[in-house]
């Protein structure tokens, strides 16, 4: 069985969030949730000051701290490595929220997409509303809807469970990459098996030194991170006193 | 389909002159600023996806065509602004016995089948197909990718040229004098001519167009001073206007996933329109994250918040483009045909203009001063 | 009559403020709560952690004459148990308003999932209830089960130094540490459980107007005094917590135990709930008044409520991770009106039960 993980290259990520966007289209994920999302730091006083983006997801950890305190297994891993929940087993205690190291697990606290159930038109009988145009394009919550998602998850999910990223496990059981990594323009996201030796995960893992996020709490995440977005050279010095 | 009283710098300009025109017809995908001066507005399809057209571009020694396809279902009854529209007011128009227009259309003919359009749709389609011949028809081959026919092509959606050989234009540039110039010739003559038609000097045309350049200076590259309108004492900041990353001008703004990912723009916060600022800048007014501010030009304000930024040069407010909708749609205004929704920086932006382009000038035009609300 | 009448009528409204609450949740959602992703955690579920240490405490003091064969405690047996009762009630109340899909709690049977502390809890609380009824149908019937007894001792301790686990499995939040409120849960259970025992006892009697006998007189006493200590003992653990996370600490993720300390929360737990009640009641003149007793044990509980929501508080206020993301380093947090009716709707229920009881049960009864 594979053991998925991915690898992000800050060097060529340049934070436009392409993965965040796409991956909110393919698992109809509900607004003020970030499946993918980032954490940005800018640092430095002008004029030596640094804009960082690393883009984030959830880990799918080896030793994941949501899955070991689920009361019902809803929060479980697969035998490929993916961290998955099952919201017909979750009874929405959010105790996976607070194991979770990463903030990346987000509750429906109401139905998702509310904001599309709008049936007023701003210039009635001229102009569209959101519910109608939901209503013309099949009516399932969102006028974007991916009817692909249902396949392994409720495709928008009900109220009272939580929901976070899978890795795009019903992309991946039929041989495709997760969204995030198709969309991503600079090829900064690569995804793979870390028991194949051949794999590209594995090769750029040799290749550079990898980090993880709070590799302290010992969650062994399966998404590493190489390299840095500057490239920069610096005039050789030695400092000064 | 575009919307000049939002999009063009002094919008207010616009207004005063669209009002003032007897029968307007807009065309538009969202009922925008322009369409609230309009007596017909017009459901235009999505240049994306809905229509038949294609958009040039070149770079990096290629040029390319790619095709915009109508790939999914038009959900109301719209119609495409360049070939629809004009197709069905032919029609009407050869009804009603004025049908030189509509014989002209009919002129466009499939170039695989032969066949003459009979209806808006096909005229789009074999008008594309007819502008585009040469890209695809391998009769008509005359470089670049090669497709055995429509078909193809249309499946691939783009083509491209082959590669600029390394100087092919070498003595045959556009210039006067055929080479690449340092001194431009071209623009001498140009200048000349312009400044005979108009019996003024040369130098007097450049003093009108705004450039410090005299003599011959002007004809060859040489550093001009940025023309930034506005006293420094009084408008002590310089307005820094930037593209957002989610939309190139202000179309993206009535979508709830705009301001969901606002801060994709380094430095932007999510629902909400900021002005970046130094700190050390923001210590001298006084301001934290978060005041609601004015910032005004020689020619305009608006109303926005302050976000404390490093990112941002002392002396300078960078701003976002894109907000300040007040039509466009329910998410794009605060409260639609009423109240914006942030602050739209045209109303900084004075209309300046580079002189001999013509191209009106967005970045770093004006100088702004901040008060707090 | 009258006076009953009016409490029945008062708790009534409680519960029908708190199924309006419930058929808010149902139908608009938990966005009546506190709505966001980082405050995951706040009142119903630091209500509902109050009653289930309170009934655990309880079932410490009703081990005084069962388990360890303190004779003379007998007489508060029937009440302790029953007591217990009805404040696991109102625990179960909080708690089904707490969780998202409360149907789906069958699955920690039909999946279950024995790593998790929270999966131990389910299952412990489920027997404990269990094993109350069966312990008060005895004692109501006469006699005292020492079996039955045992167990509910024992489950207690289980589900109270569980609940420490539970919060201690968490690495990402070091304010919240097994090491710590492993053993504070069981000692602020044991100090509720005394607390809310002598609070309705003392309100028994002084609603019935009952004078005590010298037996029972001197018994509250000594009670009362052992509540002092233990409450003072607290004290301590407390205050050295505070130095230790909260001072002399540089951890960053301790952040959000330092933003709680000095909180209101915080200082009603530490000077209403822990320092009043100790000097109240190691004053010998105070401790022998009834409004002393009363005041002291209403104070600790009070205090407990409020330190149930200072400890929630410190493991949630810091968003983790991508949570902070265009968020304040520390939250603020403020309930909602729907999570104060939720805790109403908790403590109405509970005293409904308890009333009921205390009107046809008989808990003045000593069993065999």
């Amino acid at each position: 069985m594979p053991r998925y993980a991915m690898v992000i290259d800050l060097r060529r990520c340049v934070g436009c969030g392409s993965c965040s966007i796409s991956c909110r289209n393919e698992n109809n994920v509900a607004e003020g949730f970030y499946w993918s999302h980032k954490i940005t730091e800018t640092s430095g006083t002008f004029p030596n000051v640094r804009y960082h983006y690393i883009p984030t997801l959830c880990n799918h950890c080896e030793n994941p701290p949501c899955v070991r305190g689920c009361p019902t297994r809803a929060m479980h891993k697969l035998d490929n490595g993916i961290t998955m929940h099952d919201p017909d087993k979750c009874i929405g205690c959010r105790y996976c929220m607070i194991n979770c190291p990463y903030g990346v697990i987000y509750f429906n606290w109401k139905n998702a997409h509310a904001s599309w159930k709008d049936n007023k038109a701003v210039i009635p009988n001229v102009t569209s509303s959101p519910a109608e145009e939901v209503r013309k394009n099949g009516g399932k919550g969102v006028p974007y809807f991916n009817p692909e998602r249902g396949a392994t998850l409720p495709d928008i999910r009900p109220k009272g469970v939580v929901e976070k990223c899978t890795f795009c496990d019903h992309r991946v059981s039929r041989d495709k990459l997760p969204r995030c990594v198709e969309a991503c323009p600079a090829d900064a996201r690569v995804f793979g098996d870390l028991d194949d030796p051949k794999s590209e995960v594995n090769q750029l893992l040799g290749k550079f030194r990898p980090f993880r996020l709070k590799e302290a709490v010992g969650t062994e995440p399966a998404v590493y991170y190489i390299r840095d977005f500057s490239s920069a050279g610096y005039p050789r010095t030695k400092g000064g006193v | 389909m575009n919307n000049f009283s939002f999009s063009a710098p002094q919008p207010e300009r616009w207004e005063r002159a669209l009002s003032k025109i007897p029968f307007l017809v807009h065309i538009t995908t969202n009922a925008s600023e322009f369409s609230w001066f309009s007596d017909i507005v017009l459901p235009d399809t999505h240049h994306m996806f809905e229509k038949w057209g294609y958009v040039k571009a070149h770079a990096n020694g290629y040029r390319h065509v790619t095709l915009m396809q109508p790939i999914v279902k038009n959900l109301w009854d719209y119609k495409t602004d360049e070939t629809e529209i004009p197709w069905l007011i032919a029609e009407k128009l050869a009804k009603r016995g004025f049908d030189n227009l509509l014989r002209h259309y009919k002129t466009y003919k499939d170039p695989e089948t032969g066949k003459a359009p009979r209806n808006e749709k096909e005229f789009a389609l074999y008008a594309l197909k007819y502008a585009t011949q040469k890209l695809w028809d391998p009769a008509k081959y005359k470089g670049g990718d090669k497709f055995n026919g429509w078909k193809e092509f249309a499946k691939v959606g783009v083509w491209n040229s082959n590669p600029y050989p390394f100087r092919k234009r070498w003595g045959k540039m556009k210039t006067k004098t055929g080479k690449f110039e340092f001194y431009s010739k071209t623009l001498q003559a140009a200048l000349e001519k312009h400044a005979g038609k108009h019996g003024v000097s040369v130098d007097e045309v450049l003093e009108a167009a705004k450039y410090l350049a005299k003599g011959e200076m002007a004809f060859v590259p040489h550093y001009e001073e940025p023309f930034i309108l506005g006293d420094e004492k009084e408008y002590p900041f310089i307005h820094v206007d930037h593209k957002s990353r989610l939309n190139r001008e202000g179309r993206s703004a009535n979508c709830t996933w705009y301001f969901d990912f606002k801060d994709l723009d380094p430095g932007d916060e999510t629902w909400d329109d900021v002005a970046k600022i130094n700190p050390l800048d923001a210590a001298k007014l006084g301001l934290a994250n978060g005041d609601r501010i004015k910032l005004s030009s020689p020619t305009g304000s608006l109303v926005c918040t302050a976000k404390l930024w490093e990112g941002v040069r002392p002396g300078t407010v960078a701003k976002c483009y894109g907000q300040g909708h007040w039509a466009y749609g329910k998410i794009a205004s605060e409260e639609f045909g009423k109240t914006p929704r942030g602050g739209s920086s045209n109303d900084l932006i004075p209309a300046q203009y580079e002189a001999l382009s013509g191209s009106s000038a967005y970045y770093a035009v004006t100088r702004l001063k901040i008060e707090k609300l | 009559m009258n006076r009953y009448n009016l409490w029945i009528g008062l708790l009534g409204l409680g519960i029908l403020l708190g199924l309006w609450t419930t058929f808010k949740v149902y139908s608009v959602g938990f966005a009546v709560y506190a709505k966001t992703d980082v405050l995951v955690w706040t009142l119903p579920l630091s209500t509902y952690i109050f009653f289930s240490l309170t009934s655990a405490g309880l079932a410490f003091v009703s081990s005084f004459p069962v388990v360890f064969g303190i004779k003379r405690y007998e007489v508060i047996e029937k009440r302790t148990v029953y007591l217990e009762i009805a404040v696991l009630l109102g625990s179960f109340v909080c708690l089904i308003l707490h969780l998202g899909a409360p149907l789906n709690v069958i699955y920690i049977l039909l999946s279950p999932n024995p790593a998790s502390p929270l999966w131990w809890l389910a299952v412990l609380y489920g027997a404990y209830f269990v094993l109350l009824l069966s312990a008060f149908w005895r004692i109501h019937t006469g006699s005292i089960s020492k079996t039955l007894g045992m167990l509910v001792f024992i489950i207690a301790i289980f589900t109270s130094t569980t609940l420490g686990w539970l919060l201690g499995m968490t690495d990402a939040r070091p304010s919240l540490n097994a090491s710590f409120f492993s053993f504070y849960f069981p000692l602020t259970g044991l100090a509720s459980g005394m607390a809310a025992l002598l609070l309705f006892t003392m309100i028994y009697n002084y609603l019935t107007n009952q004078s005590l006998t010298a037996d029972r007189d001197a018994l509250f006493n000594e009670f009362a005094r052992l509540m002092g200590i233990v409450a003072g003992v607290i004290g301590v653990l407390f205050l050295w917590r505070t130095v230790s996370g909260g001072i002399s600490s540089t951890a960053v993720e301790y952040q959000a135990f330092k933003h709680m300390v000095g909180s209101i929360p915080y200082n009603i737990e530490f000077w209403l709930g822990l320092v009043a009640p100790t000097v109240l009641m190691l004053v010998p003149k105070i401790r022998a008044t009834v409004g002393g007793k009363i005041t002291a044990s209403a104070l600790l509980l009070v205090g407990m409520f409020a330190g149930r929501l200072e400890f929630v508080l410190s493991g949630v206020v810091r968003p983790l991770g991508q949570m902070a993301e265009g968020r304040p380093e520390i939250v603020s947090y403020m309930p909602t009106v729907y999570e104060v009716f939720v805790a109403l709707f908790g403590f109405a229920v509970m005293l409904l039960v308890y009333s009921i009881g205390e009107r046809y049960l008989k808990l003045e009864a000593v069993p065999d």
